[in-house]
């Protein structure tokens, strides 16, 4: 098994202690709890509103992403 | 952050999260549907925007969820016992539409053992020039038809191993149950909110983003490093747990995806020096380019421009007679 690069490695993105929670959130599980916001969210502003939501999300991250 | 005794990285914590609110999602998605007053989803209109929003998010999420997430855990699992492993992992890929070992096989033995080599049916097909088909025709054929027809010869011909033919069979029926419960709870919930996003998950989502990872690239045999494009989008490689570091994991598949970016600075030599195809943007840009229908030919090219910091500039030639 190759190795290479695993001990010494620094990670650039790995959360830190002080910022796992907010790493958590607004890093990698983003896509699901944007997902789960805009599913959620239809209980309080309809349907049309999340298909808004979903339409734009994915405008945005297919310019920045 | 301490690494809880469970998992095998601390950063996997990241993935499991990932995945348990994305089958969250799924829940609550399936809890509106069911109950339709309390989300105002008793006119046919409304119903068909809740599902349209709800299909494209809980597609694009099931996507990343196998095509990255799950990804990660077929190179390095992240539990330390065998048992979470196995059952966390048929868990993990029927919300994708898929059993956890066909992925598996998919993948580690079929792509990466022979990755842009004859013997690696995932990526798109060769035209008679030798280009690849396009990213649309490889996208919708892929999932689930041409991967269920090389998925049966590879079992029945025991490319995943003498015991692979038999294993294949019982994770299809583990699969097979999970996968049905939302059908038996409701039919039509089960087609348009969990098949469906299952389509997108594949077809939209997982598709593009195979494509666009060796999309103009040739065989290792022929050229080093030129396998893979890798990609450099802070945004896309912080949200896709550095799939965009893609060359440096098809060179070295066993390093922890939250340690790629430390691997590929000290690639980075090595990267110019073999030409590898860098570039600044993520693989939602990188899809766009290369689905482009309006300009295709200079898409593309934009797609194929090296990133200017790993340009590799070429030794000056000795000057005759010039001092010595």
């Amino acid at each position: 098994m190759d190795e290479r690069g695993t001990r010494q490695g620094g990670d650039r993105n790995a959360p830190r202690t002080r910022q796992q929670g907010v790493g958590l959130v607004l890093g990698r599980s983003l896509f699901p709890i944007t997902a789960l916001v805009i599913v959620a969210g239809t209980v309080w502003w309809g349907p049309w509103v999340s298909l808004l939501f979903a339409y734009g999300w994915w405008r945005v991250v297919a310019r920045v992403g | 952050m301490r690494a809880p005794r469970l998992l095998s990285h601390p950063a996997d914590l990241h993935c499991l999260v990932f995945h348990l609110v994305a089958l969250l999602t799924y829940g609550v998605a399936f809890w509106l549907w069911l109950h339709p007053d309390a989300a105002g989803l008793t006119s046919v209109g409304g119903r068909v925007a809740f599902v349209l929003a709800a299909a494209l998010m809980l597609g694009w999420i099931s996507g990343i969820d196998v095509g990255v997430n799950f990804h990660n855990h077929t190179h390095r699992r992240i539990f330390r016992r065998a048992f979470l492993n196995r059952w966390f992992g048929r868990l993990w890929t029927f919300s994708g539409g898929w059993p956890a070992f066909f992925w598996q096989h998919a993948h580690v033995t079929v792509h990466h053992d022979h990755v842009l080599g004859h013997g690696d049916w995932t990526l798109p097909r060769r035209r008679a020039d030798g280009s690849w088909e396009s990213l649309f025709r490889y996208s919708v054929l892929h999932w689930p038809w041409r991967y269920a027809a090389h998925l049966a010869a590879d079992f029945h011909g025991g490319r995943a191993g003498p015991q692979g033919g038999r294993r294949a069979l019982r994770e299809l029926g583990w699969f097979l149950l999970f996968w049905s419960v939302p059908f038996v709870i409701d039919p039509a919930m089960g087609l348009v909110l969990w098949a469906f996003p299952h389509w997108i998950a594949n077809v939209l989502v997982m598709g593009p983003g195979m494509y666009a990872q060796h999309a103009l690239c040739d065989e290792p045999s022929r050229r080093p490093m030129r396998h893979s494009n890798t990609f450099l989008s802070r945004f896309f490689n912080l949200t896709m747990f550095n799939i965009g570091y893609h060359t440096e994991h098809h060179e070295h598949p066993h390093v922890h995806w939250s340690e790629l970016p430390g691997l590929h600075e000290r690639m980075k030599d090595e990267l110019i020096e073999h030409q590898s195809h860098v570039v600044p943007f993520g693989y939602y840009r990188g899809g766009q380019l290369l689905s482009a229908l309006t300009g295709p030919r200079r898409s593309r090219e934009k797609f194929a421009e090296q990133h200017p910091d790993y340009v590799r500039v070429p030794e000056k030639e000795p000057v005759a007679g010039g001092e010595p």
